[in-house]
């Protein structure tokens, strides 16, 4: 058609006004011309009830969908509300692991000090079973001579008198 | 041109309806969710995946808030991540040889027409007429679909097209003529 007013829609001239390109001349024509008109009208009522028929199915569905996301309770939540479960899931599991951590903190030291008061009573008695011991040792140590070997130092013990008896006799 | 662009798609924004990315998802979602469903329902033809690809959607529109700059519509820019998230799942569901068949039925939605005060088989051919759409945007490619689908059931300018489908303005009217071309074949076939 090419901008004169005069000619009547061509095929190309059809598909572009029902597009939305239409020239301005084109459009003026059409205005104007029942004959186009009636081209035109066929395909551009088949557009236009498609076009309905489509927004208000796509719209019940669009409704039905929503409410159906709505009704599961898993997804019911919008953005802030999954943020905020999130926040509280977090917040909760931090308390239970800090006040888990105490406890354990605590059970620990009550442990380790029931350990430690043991081993200090196993010191304890270890400590009186060496000195028990230490104490047996000096006693037998403190012996000067054996009791096996007594009858020896008494012999020794009468020869030296003899020997001394002797030595004075003779110096007389 | 981008200011023209931003211009004319902010005209196009219903009053009270412009958000700011401050506003929340909560907000988009109230405001846009049933337009993203549409147009992803309509583009993969499965319920459950238009459900998911559009939780999908403002997830990532909330994620990617910052990147939000305002020169173009907020609705525009939901698109744009929807139209992303379409191709990206297309683009999976070409490697399952099981691929889903469609799954919307063009009967029922033919009867979805608004209330036509006019005979009954005045209504019967108009949901002939739809079913007849349907079946040919069906047999349309994805980025063909995807642009018909954003012109004639979305109702977007062209350039607001191009904004959501981040391709050329004549890229977009050269896959608009080619699939407004075999959907007007089909019409005149099945008069």
């Amino acid at each position: 058609m090419n901008g004169n007013t005069s000619a009547h829609f061509d095929e190309e001239a059809l598909v572009r006004w029902q597009m939305g390109d239409a020239a301005e001349a084109e459009r003026v024509h059409l205005a104007g011309c029942a004959d186009c008109q009636a081209r035109t009208r066929s395909l551009a009522d088949s557009l236009s009830w498609f076009g309905a028929a489509a927004r208000q199915w796509g719209e019940e569905k669009a409704v039905a969908s929503e409410n159906l996301w709505e009704r599961k309770p898993a997804t019911s939540m919008n953005w802030r509300g999954m943020v905020a479960a999130w926040a509280m899931v977090s917040v909760a599991l931090l308390l239970v692991f800090g006040i888990g951590l105490q406890r354990w903190k605590g059970h620990r030291a009550a442990i380790e000090a029931q350990v430690q008061q043991r081993q200090q009573q196993q010191e304890k008695q270890e400590l009186a079973r060496d000195n028990a011991l230490l104490e047996e040792v000096d006693q037998d140590v403190s012996q000067v001579v054996p009791e096996s070997m007594q009858p020896l130092s008494w012999n020794a013990a009468n020869n030296g008198a003899v020997s001394a008896t002797n030595s004075t006799a003779a110096r007389q | 041109m981008e200011d023209v662009i931003a211009n004319t798609m902010a005209a196009r924004e219903l009053p009270g309806t412009a958000v700011s990315e401050a506003d929340g998802v909560e907000e988009w979602m109230r405001l846009y969710r049933g337009r993203v469903f549409r147009y992803i329902l309509f583009a993969t033809s499965d319920e459950d995946v238009a459900e998911s690809l559009t939780q999908d959607c403002f997830l990532r529109a909330h994620t990617a808030r910052a990147s939000f700059r305002g020169d173009c519509s907020m609705s525009t820019w939901l698109m744009r991540i929807a139209v992303n998230l379409v191709r990206d799942h297309q683009r999976s569901m070409k490697l399952r040889f099981w691929k889903r068949a469609a799954m919307l039925d063009a009967a029922e939605m033919s009867e979805r027409l608004p209330d036509m005060r006019s005979s009954t088989e005045h209504r019967l051919i108009a949901q002939e007429r739809v079913e007849t759409v349907w079946r040919a945007v069906e047999t349309l490619s994805e980025r063909q679909r995807s642009i018909f689908l954003l012109r004639f059931e979305e109702e977007l300018e062209l350039p607001e097209i191009a904004e959501a489908m981040q391709l050329n303005l004549n890229t977009v009217k050269s896959h608009l003529y080619r699939a407004l071309s075999v959907v007007k074949q089909q019409v005149e076939e099945a008069r």
